[in-house]
Formats: structure tokens, C-alpha cells, sequence
């Protein structure tokens, strides 16, 4: 099983464990009918079972072919880039509380398409400096969202 | 059915002139653009046209935000295609054949038949729409919860056709679905479910979902994969952009079959336009010689589901004109346009103001064939524009869905929304999990969680009031049917492909 589909399978198990716990205090029934709390127990289990069973075919599939170690298939490298994205898209949504969404996020575009992309400094300037040009004209003059 | 004419006669009478036939044009151009821009969809671009809308007269305001609405159909198909996000729920399907297009230089193409079977759908619902709309109507009366739960579930059960190999990996990806769909208060009882922070009290946008899942998504999975588009350099050469006869008349049976269910399916109210974007294109695969070929850019996998988009438009207005009841987010305003005009939507709306109606709907079959014509001429500006940006697409995607998740309402939430959503949507598609059955999962179970409980409650707590009537048994038939055709069919395309799997290996 790749590293990756561990983790996935992990948060969705984190996911529906911790909505387990909120749906046991919820109604399950509510008069005639089903309460609040029915839909929300029944999908967590459904999720833990799912994946304990996802999880198990894999390790099964795995000893059937000889190879019971876990791990990822893709170099390390590549999975740099996400995460340096995620990064920066995190911190210019936080850098928002300054006041402004654009200026931050034309930072962002800007590192992305210079070390990401690898486009030279003047395309990735011009690029940024267009795109947020006609996002502020679209969004900000044209339909009066308060993006700046 | 000759009064029906003299109406909509009238109704033209009304509407062309030169300053409403200009106002069409123009409300057309400005819902393409809303409606291709990602967090913004029909109830923004209605929304926003309001203010305008009221200034003028009746006619007028009511064919602006209808063009508008139209649209808004069109152009969520844009962003779909081109860069695999779309604007809402029904063009998530449009995206499945639509994106894998644009990757091997189609986007044109696929653009191009969107457009011819968008406008084929709309005009098959305004045919319907005007001729059938009281009649519908008559018996729409006669479904109730059990009959709307039914039918939600037949739509979740085309997750059996968009499942791909893995059968468990949809079913974990249809109740992660359910259960985010359960966040916020509940419609029932109005217990708050899983609201950590006051902003999960009205539930998670799903719009913000399909931002994250599809556009953050794409472009996290791009970046590790490296993957460069390679779209040629800019060209107006009109063959790249018009499909020939043999792709039309490949689109042309999809295209009415798409109609058709569109425009049935797309009275219901909910999600009328999401389930027949899935039907259709369940059914699509069924019919299919190649259902393999669905998911990797093929015609009838984008010609149907755009069809019944568009035919379910005036679908959603036979309901709200004729009882009263908006059938969508977008419906819901036009609703409020209508009040605002000092009409009273249902049952005597075409009794007393018929006149105003038909000019609508007059306006609705101009809107229509305006943006049929102007989509097709602005195919080249949309796929030079993204051939001109193709080395810069990451940033520019994120740009807009960054600023189009802040737009749905206006604060940081659903920014952070869509970022969670696009890490999970990578993760599933580096783990092949599919985002089909999740997003349908999303759109439809908290209608078919409502409907489900008003039902038991109507039943009195038996659950036989789903087999007592005779609608419902109908449905429930349909559906064992469709999920045993469905059984059969991957059955028999595993038995295929072993048996071809074995002759290669014998050779």
C-alpha cells in the first residue's frame, strides 16, 4: 500500500472516528421518524469498516505477491512541489487577515510559476501582474467583490 | 395548442425589439462569463443582475435574468472542459470526457459540440416547457417524499457506473460523501451537526468541494507529476473549433437521449440537473459499444450529460412558474425577481399574467439561439487564451480558485474549505479513488436524507409507504434494473477482457 493511500485512509478513519463520537450524543431516532443522529452513525461506521477492509486486501494482495513492506512508489521529489504549493497558498490565505486577498496571492503565483513552473523571473512577473490585473477587473470592479 | 401558439406569438411580439433583442444578447454574454468563472454559477450571475433587473420594465428585467440563467449553463461547461473545474454540480460529468478532450488538444472540439448540444437540450425543454408545462405540472403534484427519496437514490445508484474498477473504493467514496453532507443543521430537526466553528452551521458550500476537489486537485496532481500541456501555439483555423459531420452525427443520438431525460428529470425540484447529467451519462455508457473509452474523452460521455443540463433549465421552470416551488439555487432568486415584479409565482401566474410569462419564455427561446451563435464564435478566444497561458496554468487556476472559493461568501472559510478539499481530491486521484460518487453523494444525500425522513414520518414509521404506491414501486423497479444491467455489464467486459487478455497471451 503506497504511503500516500495510508495517510488517505487514515484521515478518512480520524474523519469518521471523530463523527462517531459527535453522532452518539445525537438522536438516532426522533418520533415517527429517524433523528438527527442516524445518517451520521451509520456512514462513520460504514466508513472505519470500509476502510479496515481496503486496508486489509491490500496487506492480503501484498503477501500474495511476496512483498509485505509498505511503501510509496513515487521519489520523494515530486511530492516536494505539492507540498511547497500547499504551503504557499496556506500562508497567503492567512496573510489575508492584513487586509488584502490580492496581494498576497499574486506573491503566491508569482513563487509558484518562477521555482515551481521554472519559468524565468519576467514571464512569471508579466503573468502574475496580468492575471491579477483581470481577476481585480472581473471580480473587484465588474461584480464589486472585496478583493483588494 | 394553437392558443399555446397565439401566446408565445405574443410573447415574440413583446420581446423584439431592438433594445430587449440587444438586452438578450448581452444578459447571454455576461452568464457565459459568470458562469465560467469557478465559485460563481446561475445564483450569483442572478443574483448579481438583480438591481439591474429592477430598474427596468417587466418584460425587460424578467428576459435579463432569464438570459442570464441560460447563460450561466453555458459557461460552466468552459472552465469544466478547459481546465477541469467546474462551475457547479452538473458539470462535473461535462468535465470526465470534456477535460480529457482539451489534454489531447480537443478543447475546441469539445467545446464546440457543448455548445451545439447545450442549445439542442435547452430548445428541447422549451418546447416541452411550452407546450406540456400545465400538464407536467398536473401530475408533478402527485410525487411526494417517497417518491423524490426514490429518486435520489436512482441517482446515487449510477455510482455503480461511475465506480471504475474498484467497487469498495466507491462505496468508502459515496459515505465520506454522505457523511460531509451531514455537516451544519440539520432540515428535520434542526439539531447542529459537527459544527466546530459557527461557519459550519449552514453546512460546507459545496461549490467550495468541487473548487477544491477539482481545480486544486488537478493542479496538486499536475505539479508532482510534472505534467506540461501542450496545446500547440494560437490558431483560428475554424476546423479546430467546428466538429465535423462524423463527430455530430456520433453526438447526435446522445444528444436527444440527453434532451429527452434532461428535460423530464429537471422538473424535479432539488436536483433535478444533477441527476440527469448522471443518468444520461449512465446511460450513455450503458448503450455504449465502447464504455471502456467513457472518462478518457468520449463524444457521447460529453454530448449527452450537456444536453440534459440545458434541457433541465426549462424544466426547473415548470415547477416554480406553475406551482410556485424554485426547483434550484437559481430558481430560488428568480422566484424572488418574480415577487419583486409584483407577480405571484403558481397555479393562476399564467392566468393573470400570461402575457408577461410567454415573453419570458419567448425571451428564453431568443437567449438560447443567441448563445448557441456566440459560444461557437468565442471558442477561439477561450482556447487561445489558454493556449497563450498553458506554461503558467498552475498559478493562474489557483489565482481563480482561490478568489472564486473567497467569492461565495466573501470571508477566508471556504478558501480554507477548498484547500482541504483539493489535498483530498489529490490524494484520491494519486490513489485512484474516484470523485464521481463523492460529489454525487454530497449533492444528493442531504435531499435524500430529508425526503427519507418525511417519508418514515408520513408512513407513520413504516417503511412500507415506499411499496404502497404505485409511482415509487416503479422507481424502485427501474432501479434494480438499472444496478442488475449495470452487474451484468461489468461482468460480461471482465469475461471480455480475460478472454482477449488470453488470446494475446496464446499469440
Amino acid at each position: 500500500m503506497k504511503y500516500s493511500e495510508l495517510l488517505f485512509l487514515g484521515m478518512l478513519a480520524v474523519f469518521a472516528g471523530a463523527t462517531l463520537i459527535g453522532s452518539i450524543g445525537m438522536p438516532f431516532t426522533s418520533g415517527v421518524t429517524f433523528g438527527p443522529g442516524f445518517v451520521p452513525l451509520i456512514m462513520s461506521v460504514a466508513i472505519l469498516v470500509l476502510a479496515a477492509l481496503i486496508a486489509a486486501r491490500t496487506m492480503m494482495r501484498r503477501r500474495a505477491a511476496g512483498d509485505t513492506v509498505v511503501q510509496d512508489e513515487e521519489p520523494a521529489g515530486d511530492i516536494t512541489s505539492v507540498i511547497f504549493a500547499i504551503a504557499l497558498i496556506t500562508a497567503a490565505v492567512a496573510a489575508t487577515s492584513f487586509g488584502s486577498l490580492l496581494a498576497p496571492l499574486g506573491v503566491c503565483m508569482f513563487v509558484i510559476t518562477a521555482l515551481l513552473l521554472k519559468r524565468s523571473w519576467a514571464v512569471a512577473v508579466v503573468s502574475t501582474l496580468v492575471t491579477v490585473a483581470a481577476i481585480y477587473a472581473i471580480f473587484g470592479v465588474w461584480l464589486h467583490i472585496p478583493i483588494v | 395548442m394553437l392558443d399555446t401558439l397565439s401566446q408565445l406569438a405574443g410573447g415574440f411580439e413583446t420581446i423584439l425589439t431592438p433594445y430587449n433583442i440587444i438586452l438578450i444578447f448581452l444578459a447571454g454574454m455576461i452568464g457565459t462569463i459568470v458562469g465560467a468563472l469557478p465559485g460563481l454559477g446561475p445564483s450569483a450571475g442572478i443574483a448579481l443582475m438583480l438591481p439591474l433587473a429592477a430598474s427596468m420594465d417587466r418584460a425587460s428585467g424578467l428576459c435579463l435574468l432569464t438570459g442570464v440563467y441560460m447563460g450561466t449553463m453555458y459557461g460552466g461547461r468552459i472552465t469544466a472542459i478547459l481546465i477541469n473545474t467546474p462551475g457547479d454540480a452538473p458539470a462535473i460529468i461535462t468535465a470526465l470526457d470534456g477535460y480529457p478532450m482539451m489534454q489531447r488538444g480537443e478543447g475546441g472540439i469539445a467545446l464546440g459540440i457543448s455548445a451545439i448540444s447545450s442549445f439542442i437540450g435547452g430548445m428541447c425543454g422549451l418546447v416541452v416547457l411550452i407546450f406540456f408545462a400545465p400538464i407536467v405540472a398536473r401530475y408533478a403534484i402527485f410525487l411526494g417524499p417517497p417518491e423524490y427519496f426514490l429518486l435520489m437514490l436512482l441517482g446515487l445508484s449510477t455510482i455503480v457506473l461511475l465506480a471504475g474498477e474498484d467497487m469498495l473504493k466507491a462505496l468508502i467514496m459515496v459515505c465520506f460523501g454522505i457523511l460531509v453532507s451531514t455537516i451544519g443543521a440539520d432540515r428535520i430537526s434542526g439539531h447542529v451537526r459537527f459544527a466546530l466553528m459557527p461557519e459550519f452551521i449552514e453546512g460546507i458550500d459545496f461549490v467550495a468541494i468541487i473548487i477544491g476537489l477539482y481545480g486544486l486537485g488537478e493542479v496538486f496532481h499536475n505539479l508532482e507529476q510534472k505534467v506540461t500541456l501542450n496545446l500547440g501555439k494560437p490558431s483560428l483555423k475554424m476546423s479546430d473549433y467546428v466538429p465535423s459531420r462524423a463527430v455530430l452525427r456520433q453526438a447526435r443520438g446522445p444528444t436527444a437521449r440527453g434532451s429527452l431525460m434532461g428535460t423530464v428529470i429537471g422538473i424535479l425540484p432539488g436536483a433535478g440537473a444533477t441527476i440527469a447529467t448522471f443518468l444520461s451519462y449512465a446511460l450513455e455508457k450503458k448503450l455504449s459499444k465502447t464504455p471502456e473509452n467513457f472518462g478518457k474523452g468520449e463524444v457521447a460521455g460529453l454530448a449527452a450529460p450537456e444536453a440534459s443540463n440545458n434541457a433541465a433549465v426549462p424544466g426547473s421552470l415548470i415547477p416554480l412558474i406553475t406551482l410556485g416551488i424554485p426547483g434550484s439555487g437559481g430558481t430560488a432568486i428568480m422566484l424572488g425577481a418574480l415577487i419583486m415584479f409584483g407577480l405571484q409565482p403558481g397555479p393562476l401566474l399564467m392566468i393573470r399574467s400570461g402575457d408577461l410569462v410567454w415573453a419570458m419564455i419567448a425571451g428564453l427561446v431568443l437567449a438560447n439561439i443567441f448563445l448557441l451563435l456566440s459560444n461557437i464564435l468565442l471558442i477561439p478566444l477561450f482556447v487561445n487564451l489558454l493556449r497563450g497561458v498553458q506554461g503558467v496554468l498552475a498559478s493562474v487556476v489557483i489565482a481563480l480558485c482561490v478568489v472564486g472559493a473567497f467569492s461565495l461568501s466573501y470571508s477566508t472559510f471556504n478558501i480554507w474549505i477548498a484547500l482541504i478539499f483539493g489535498v483530498i481530491g489529490y490524494l484520491m486521484r494519486k490513489n485512484d479513488y474516484p470523485t464521481g460518487p463523492f460529489i454525487l453523494a454530497v449533492v444528493l444525500a442531504p435531499l435524500a436524507e430529508n425526503y427519507f425522513r418525511q417519508s418514515v414520518m408520513l408512513g407513520q414509521g413504516r417503511m412500507a409507504i415506499f411499496w404502497e404506491r404505485p409511482i415509487s414501486v416503479s422507481i424502485i423497479v427501474a432501479m434494480i434494473l438499472a444496478v442488475l444491467a449495470a452487474i451484468v455489464l461489468r461482468l460480461t467486459m471482465r469475461k471480455r477482457m480475460a478472454t482477449i487478455a488470453q488470446t494475446k497471451g496464446a499469440k
